[in-house]
């Protein structure tokens, strides 16, 4: 008998004896812990490697046009490629391979050099514009989407998103010269127009006490001292998205798409704002010269119809002029051109409490939006020509460009990229997640509150339970959850079909929701889905020797004083690293509140789970230390209070590897 | 009959037509084309001819009786083309409406003079027609629903006593059953892309002449939940009539004042809009109206005195209307496109039938659009829940308002209801005007009291769902019993 069948069967014998009189979950856990001896290394696959997934769609996410306008460069994220289109023939005259999963673009202020950040490589691919050769590439931080260099050429900004920071890139040397904390998952960066400024747009919310409404954070860069001078706090909302800012003729202001949420409100009724609408903060920064202190005025404008809604807001240009500004609702297939006047006047004439009430106010986009345009599927970027004639939008679900002609508000052709015609069921489920029509009046699609392909939006929903306001549960990600079933924090959901299916239908979208073919497709998708890559793991799985220290606490068996602790306190006993880090049923942890009706709650899965905060059931761990020095007294939830703060660190420390 | 049929008819005329086959009666006739910038192929379109026809009554609008018949419409002038006569059998025909698919048509029907108006439906390219319904009285306005369902109005008793309700069967005509319970005399208007139906229904209902003429525009889910006005508009003697939904969301309607003796006139609410707005056109004495192409109207429409015409008509051109079809002995009327079009979304209903009664829950009573400030500034205490009896009206129970404007109370389902909110004093500070019901285990969510309509939420944990003891039961004494209670369903 080796050693490790020796501990394996000892263990057996001591919980057969701890877990005598619950015989039922006894088995269960007994079949975990018998085969249950080491963790499994976390893996960096971005899909399954079924044969269909091997169809490299295009996914165009992000545009730049060359400043003659007439080179339209295209970031595909599925084809790890930048395309070159002549927007005269509107042909595919260049392409560029670059690093796993690109999504942002930028170009330097000569327009030679194209820069392009590649998610899944933590780096940023430096491209000669004009032959798209590829020069070299910069290490930046974790996961990078927006980036944008300063007007002299010389620094690059990168926002990194896993990282929650921003890289200041010397482009001189290529070289990262420091990091500057953002706010919580920054995405999308703008240069000020004078040049004195960089805007770091973060897509989740700061965190807070999940009772109360969440609190977005732009982020504000001064460029001279390449210094974060302020953090303008955009309240009530999340998802920050792409920024643009209008000419000072046109006010000045900063337009930037977001999502405003009612996930505090019990939800009962979808129509009329209720449960979240869509819209653009309008900031405008006080006119005080370059270097002083800025004050920001932060309006809050919504672009959705009383009796409609525009998904799921994401790109924002404006004409050179100002005169008009474009929002992408990425869910809704749609670009609304609103006329930026409009907004002036609607913004001067606005008294502080009625400019307060335009966040919620669902008539204004009906005296702001000049047109509703219908794109391709999922518009996601936006970039207008320098002489005003033209707007170009990047469809991402179906591989095409929007050419919009901005004269006349019409669309005057599509440009289609190549694309795969041929739709996989991934594809086919991609395009279904990302899609908000299936929702009554087209509030929502399942990317709504899963931003960023299954990130979780980070909030707690009130949603309907047979007590209203009960059972408030936090959002959770869609990585790596394939096998990891039953779904929803009580288990009630035994598959991803239950859960996304009629369930879906009736209590989220209040319609009627996917065919259970599109349910098959929609499942694919949402199980294709995992981190691109765990930054806090290394590429050969080799851990370092805190994670060490960490994954031996996980995993111990004893106290700190050598006292045995009971397998039912033990981490790998609920959270089964042969089942993705969970049990799979529900376990009562002593988290359950006065306004939960249960206290046993679905055991957590921990791959690609633990990267984001807030924790537990209901939100109310905003680390993942608060797990076990605040809300676990009793040591109901595994026997941690005997660590001390080097223990507990070391123990997040292998949690963040899985 | 098909294309090389309705080609020989329009080449040799009726009798030819009869010869080779007549589906049921052809008649050849002058129709005026489509205006040249909208026409691209030839059009079909179905609509109501009768010599006479009253507003009002759906039981009693074509006192002479009516026919359905079929036109195409081409690009260019064709003389003669052919009006196809569907409903040879029957008295009166009303109400067409095309299924999503194109190829049948809903249509409500009496047989005789005599008796009551049913819903059937027919091939669009003719044939025999299927009864749908078998109603007791008389049922009129069909409108399909997404998964095999029609709605429809159904007409109990004579003046004054005269009720209306919606309903809702299997396209078979089994399993009918209402989706509205209050007085109002509710009848569809349409089906919307959403999945709801758009109704009309006398407002408001309380303190009002016994006999009101006035009639709102209302939203409902297909199982009768979720009942709610489409727009307080503030035009409270206005009568609306004839509303359908445009490709883009607007809803278009048609609107006289019930003060005066004013024909209808076009009106639509854009979907941002909160207010309906008239559409310019120096005419009235409209009968109906509907979305045809490329932005355009098909509408009917007669100058006074005389019968109701066809015309194509674009809504923001003052000048451009087109007429399509006159019959110097006919109206034509209730016009509609035969084409394929959206389907409706399904409705997911979480009614649970066996609860018998329903929720409210009212995130700030305080919201009000009757103040300048947008909030009641008096403090409120209670809110009182009232019950329509026949002969009048019982008070429920009382729950209490939060400080934050929040309450949430039980009230019994499917029962015509209003709310009533109490001062410190007990004194009524305001009150609902219009009956309400709540289905059976619904939860019905209201932002406010007669808030805004354009006014979402905040983002806020209401108080009265902090305490332990909500909701409050206020459901009277009342005893429901399961058979007299009306048949509710998931």
């Amino acid at each position: 008998m080796t050693t490790a069948s020796k501990r394996s069967a000892s263990r057996v014998r001591r919980r057969d004896e701890a877990l005598l009189g619950i015989a039922l979950l006894s088995v269960i856990i007994a079949l975990i812990m018998f085969i249950a001896q080491r963790p499994k290394p976390a893996t960096a696959a971005e899909h399954t490697s079924s044969p269909e997934a091997a169809i490299r769609y295009l996914s165009p996410v992000a545009l730049q046009l060359s400043p003659n306008g007439q080179r339209l460069y295209v970031v595909c994220e599925d084809s790890d490629a930048v395309l070159a289109v002549d927007t005269r023939s509107q042909r595919i005259v260049g392409r560029a391979e670059v690093g796993k999963r690109p999504k942002g673009i930028a170009i330097s202020p000569d327009g030679n050099t194209l820069y392009v950040s590649d998610e899944g490589s933590d780096a940023v691919t430096e491209i000669d514009a004009q032959t798209l050769t590829i020069r070299r590439t910069i290490s930046v931080g974790w996961n990078p989407v927006g980036l944008v260099t300063d007007r002299a050429g010389i620094t690059l900004y990168v926002a990194n998103t896993l990282g929650d920071d921003v890289s200041v890139i010397d482009l001189r040397t290529g070289t990262e010269k420091k990091r500057l904390h953002a706010g919580r998952f920054p995405e999308y960066v703008a240069l000020s127009r004078d040049g004195s400024r960089v805007y770091v747009a973060n897509l989740l919310a700061r965190l807070g006490p999940p009772d109360q409404p969440p609190i977005s954070e732009l982020t504000v860069i001064d460029s001279a001292t390449q210094q974060v001078t302020a953090r303008l706090e955009v309240p009530g909302v999340l998802q920050l998205r792409h920024i643009t800012e209008l000419p000072a003729a046109a006010g000045g202001y900063l337009l930037i798409p977001f999502m405003r949420p009612k996930n505090l409100n019990p939800l009962v009724q979808i129509q009329q704002g209720g449960y979240l609408t869509h819209g653009m903060a309008v900031i405008r920064p006080s006119a005080t010269s370059a270097g002083e202190a800025r004050d920001y005025q932060v309006s809050e404008l919504l672009l959705d119809d009383i009796d409609h809604y525009y998904a799921d807001g994401f790109g924002v240009a404006s004409t050179p002029d100002g005169h008009w500004a474009l929002v992408t609702a990425s869910g809704s297939n749609i670009v609304s051109i609103v006329d930026t006047s409009r907004l002036r006047t609607l913004l001067l004439n606005s008294r502080p409490m009625h400019r307060l009430e335009l966040a919620n106010r669902l008539d204004s986009a009906h005296k702001l939006v000049a047109a509703r345009l219908l794109t391709g599927r999922n518009p996601t970027d936006v970039v207008t020509s320098a002489d005003g004639r033209f707007a170009y939008i990047a469809n991402r679900m179906d591989d095409t460009i929007s050419v919009l002609d901005m004269t006349r508000l019409q669309l005057a052709a599509t440009i289609d990229l190549g694309g795969p015609k041929q739709l996989s069921r991934i594809r086919r489920g991609q395009q279904l997640f990302f899609d908000a029509s299936h929702c009554y009046q087209g509030q929502m699609a399942c990317a709504t509150c899963h931003p960023h392909e299954g990130l979780s939006d980070g909030l707690a929903w009130s949603l309907e339970t047979p007590q209203l306001g009960r059972d408030v549960v936090e959002n959770r990600t869609l990585y790596s959850i394939e096998g990891t079933e039953p779904f929803k924090w009580n288990g009630k959901n035994p598959d991803l079909e239950t859960q996304d299916g009629p369930r879906t239908a009736m209590y989220i979208f209040r319609s009627q929701g996917f065919s259970p073919t599109e349910v098959e497709d929609l499942v694919a998708y949402i199980f294709s889905l995992h981190l691109v890559r765990n930054p806090h793991l290394a590429a050969d799985g080799h851990l370092t020797d805190a994670q060490t220290r960490g994954q031996a606490l996980f995993f111990r068996e004893k106290t700190n004083s050598g006292a045995p602790i009971s397998p039912l306190q033990q981490c790998p006993t609920c959270h089964s690293p042969l089942t993705h880090f969970t049990s799979k049923i529900q376990i009562d942890v002593g988290t359950a509140t006065k306004y939960d009706t249960i206290t046993a709650f679905d055991v957590p899965q921990l791959e690609g789970a633990v990267m984001k905060p807030p924790y537990l059931h209901d939100g109310e761990a905003l680390q993942l230390e608060e797990i076990w020095t605040r809300f676990n007294p009793d040591d109901k939830h595994g026997l941690t209070s005997d660590m001390n703060k080097a223990q507990l660190n070391d123990l997040i420390e292998y949690l963040k590897t899985l | 009959m098909d294309v090389v049929g309705k080609v020989v008819c329009a080449g040799l005329g009726i009798a030819l037509c009869a010869l080779y086959k007549a589906p049921a009666f052809t008649q050849s006739v002058t129709a005026f084309a489509l205006a040249a910038s909208t026409a691209q192929d030839p059009t079909d379109i179905a609509f109501i001819q009768a010599p006479e026809f009253t507003a009002g009554d759906p039981a009693r609008r074509f006192p002479l009786g009516s026919r359905l018949v079929r036109l195409r419409l081409g690009a260019e002038v064709t003389a003669p083309s052919v009006l196809i006569l569907l409903t040879p059998q029957f008295f009166a025909a009303a109400d067409p409406q095309v299924s999503f698919d194109g190829r049948n048509l809903l249509f409500a029907a009496q047989a005789q003079r005599n008796t009551n108006w049913q819903i059937w439906e027919i091939p669009v390219k003719g044939g025999s027609p299927r009864q749908v319904t078998h109603c007791a009285g008389d049922c009129v306005q069909p409108e399909y629903l997404a998964v095999g369902e029609i709605a429809y109005t159904s007409l109990r008793g004579v003046e004054p006593a005269r009720t209306s309700e919606v309903q809702i069967c299997r396209n078979d005509g089994s399993e009918a059953h209402p989706i509205t319970f209050g007085p109002g005399r509710y009848e569809v208007e349409a089906v919307l892309r959403s999945g709801r139906l758009l109704l009309s229904a006398e407002a408001p209902l309380v303190d009002v002449p016994s006999v009101n003429q006035a009639r709102s525009l209302y939203l409902v889910d297909p199982d009768g939940s979720g009942l709610m006005l489409l727009r307080q508009d503030g035009t409270a003697q206005a009568i609306r009539s004839g509303a359908v939904e445009l490709t883009d969301g607007t809803i278009l309607f048609m609107q006289r004042n019930a003060a005066s003796a004013s024909e209808e006139h076009l009106a639509w609410i854009h979907p941002g809009a909160l207010q309906a707005t008239a559409i310019e056109s120096a005419h009235s004495g409209y009968a109906s109206a509907n979305a045809l192409d490329h932005g355009t109207l098909l509408v009917s429409r007669r100058a006074p005195g005389h019968r109701f015409d066809l015309y194509q008509i674009f809504p923001n051109s003052r000048g451009r209307d087109q007429l399509l079809y006159r019959d110097a002995h006919a109206s034509s009327v209730q016009a509609v496109l035969i084409a394929p079009h959206t389907v409706a979304l399904t409705y997911s209903s979480i009614l649970h039938p066996d609860r018998k009664s329903g929720r409210i829950i009212c995130l700030d009573a305080y919201a009000s659009k009757d103040f300048t400030t947008g909030r009641l500034p008096d403090q409120i205490v209670r809110v009182r829940a009232l019950l329509k009896t026949q002969d009048g009206e019982k008070i429920l129970g009382e729950a209490p308002v939060e400080r934050d404007g929040s309450f949430y109370a039980t009230v019994p389902a499917d029962l015509p209801i209003r709310l009533q909110l109490i001062g410190v004093h007990g004194e009524v500070l305001k009150q609902q005007r219009s009956w309400m019901w709540v289905r059976s285990g619904e939860d019905r969510g209201c932002v406010g009291c007669h808030e805004s309509q354009a006014l979402a939420p905040e983002n806020r944990s209401p108080l009265t769902l902090q305490r332990l003891d909500t909701p409050t039961p206020l459901m009277g004494e009342i005893v429901i019993n399961p058979g007299t209670q009306k048949k509710a369903r998931p």
